[in-house]
């Protein structure tokens, strides 16, 4: 009886194993290949304390890469599992004064269905914070949640559509940091099939973002709200982001416990990608 | 093997970790406060006070571990000092057991006064965990410890807790 028991424990235990368990990178009807984009983007913060008498500073950030995206795993529940690497990032106020950024050689993993939404991403932690001192925050804020729409922008997950054909779909990136820290933001947004050129779809969007999220460091939830338009190409056949041009905007406000002081950063965001190999 | 199945099980249900509960980091009011509710431990060197001829203010440098301890305190103002007094400072905001915070020890001076309110100055070590502004907020000109303090520290200031 202790035997039969034991035995069936296993089995039990090694088909759990089995489900969780990652398979070969590339199957008969999948390949999985990197990708890389250069990454531009600007980004100018508007912040307001409520309930206290203090001023704030606008702010503005220009931040220049390259995002690297190469496979990890094939999941069995059909999901992939890709690393994005940041590299070679720069960062500063604007062009003139760009400085080495620490986002460089950093990177997060995200699984997602084939062509589809982010649906998590793992080791957000790595790309926040500050890499020496907050006196000097604009150069050395590791920006990977503030610029967090960088997943979306060579994910956007567009639909597939004919010429001037338009439909409704959402465009999501839930960043997240540890355990009670992430930030789900959305963007429901109207796809426009507007050409079919040269091998490429030429598409455009625009619609409202929302969100939440949540900091368990801070006590604070977040309410997550504006505006996202853009174009993108994408490959005829691969269905992949070739160029992505932006202009989104992000109003992030916080409530914290125990205190009556709030904040509201609005968040505007314009840039681009460009596929790169 | 019910044992195995129990132990696997208890494993899983441990194995979660649990959402931080400390603060952020101990703030200035924290530690103040602290001081202040052990006040009776410098008793024995108010005696010394009397007896002696000590310069005020005199500032004592110490560092709290991430369970609260103290784990080293010198007088670093002014320098060379050796009355009994500035040794009785030391030696007993050794003892003082401040508030759990997040993992990295803060270094601080605290300048005692007798009479006045202490005056601490903030760490110039800075703080990985201290160094982390609300998920998403990018920096707008006010340090990470100065958001912390005018969020938490505001409504007291602002007169808005009974």
């Amino acid at each position: 009886m202790c035997k039969v028991s034991l035995l069936l424990f296993f089995i039990v235990l090694n088909g759990c194993a089995l489900l969780q368990s990652q398979v070969e990178l590339n199957s008969a009807d999948r390949v999985m290949e990197m990708s890389s984009w250069s990454v531009e983007a600007e980004g100018s913060f508007s912040t307001q304390i409520f309930g206290r008498d203090v001023p704030t500073n606008d702010t503005q950030i220009t931040l220049i890469g390259e995002l690297r995206e190469s496979p990890r795993s094939l999941n069995r529940d059909d999901t992939e599992t890709w690393l994005l690497e940041y590299r070679g990032f720069l960062q500063g106020e604007n062009t003139d004064s760009l400085g080495p950024s620490d986002l460089t050689g950093r990177a997060l993993t995200i699984r997602r269905f084939p062509g589809k939404q982010v649906l998590e991403i793992h080791g957000g932690s790595h790309l926040i914070g500050f890499a020496e001192n907050d006196e000097q925050a604009v150069q050395t804020q590791r920006l990977g949640d503030v610029f967090d729409l960088l997943l979306a922008i060579v994910n956007p997950a567009a639909p597939a559509l004919d010429v001037d054909e338009v439909r409704l779909k959402m465009i999501r990136w839930p960043f997240s940091a540890e355990r009670g820290r992430n930030l789900r933001s959305y963007a429901n947004v109207t796809w426009t099939h507007l050409a079919h050129e040269d091998g490429l779809i030429r598409m455009s969007y625009r619609g409202g973002i929302s969100g939440q999220g949540r900091d368990s460091l801070w006590n604070a939830e977040i309410a997550v709200s504006g505006e996202a338009s853009g174009e993108v190409w994408l490959d005829e056949i691969t269905g992949e982001v070739r160029g992505h041009e932006f202009d989104w905007v992000r109003v992030l406000d916080y409530r914290f416990s125990n205190t009556n002081g709030r904040i509201s950063q609005r968040q505007q965001f314009t840039g681009e990608a460009q596929w790169l190999e | 093997m019910v044992g195995i199945v129990t132990q696997l099980l208890m494993g899983s249900v441990w194995a979660e970790p649990l959402p931080p509960s400390q603060p952020l980091y101990v703030s200035e009011s924290d530690i103040r406060r602290t001081i202040e509710a052990s006040w009776e431990i410098f008793e024995p060197c108010e005696a010394l006070v009397e007896t002696g001829n000590t310069p005020e203010p005199l500032t004592v440098s110490f560092v709290i571990e991430g369970d609260g301890l103290v784990s080293s305190a010198e007088l670093t103002s002014p320098l060379g000092l050796t009355s009994e007094y500035a040794s009785c400072l030391v030696q007993h905001v050794s003892t003082i057991i401040f508030p759990e915070h997040w993992e990295n020890p803060i270094a601080l001076r605290y300048v005692f006064n007798w009479g006045t309110q202490g005056l601490i100055k903030y760490p110039r070590v800075p703080l990985p965990q201290r160094l982390s502004l609300p998920l998403g907020l990018s920096f707008f000109g006010i340090s990470t410890e100065e958001l912390y303090d005018l969020l938490f520290e505001g409504d007291e200031a602002n007169g808005n807790v009974e």
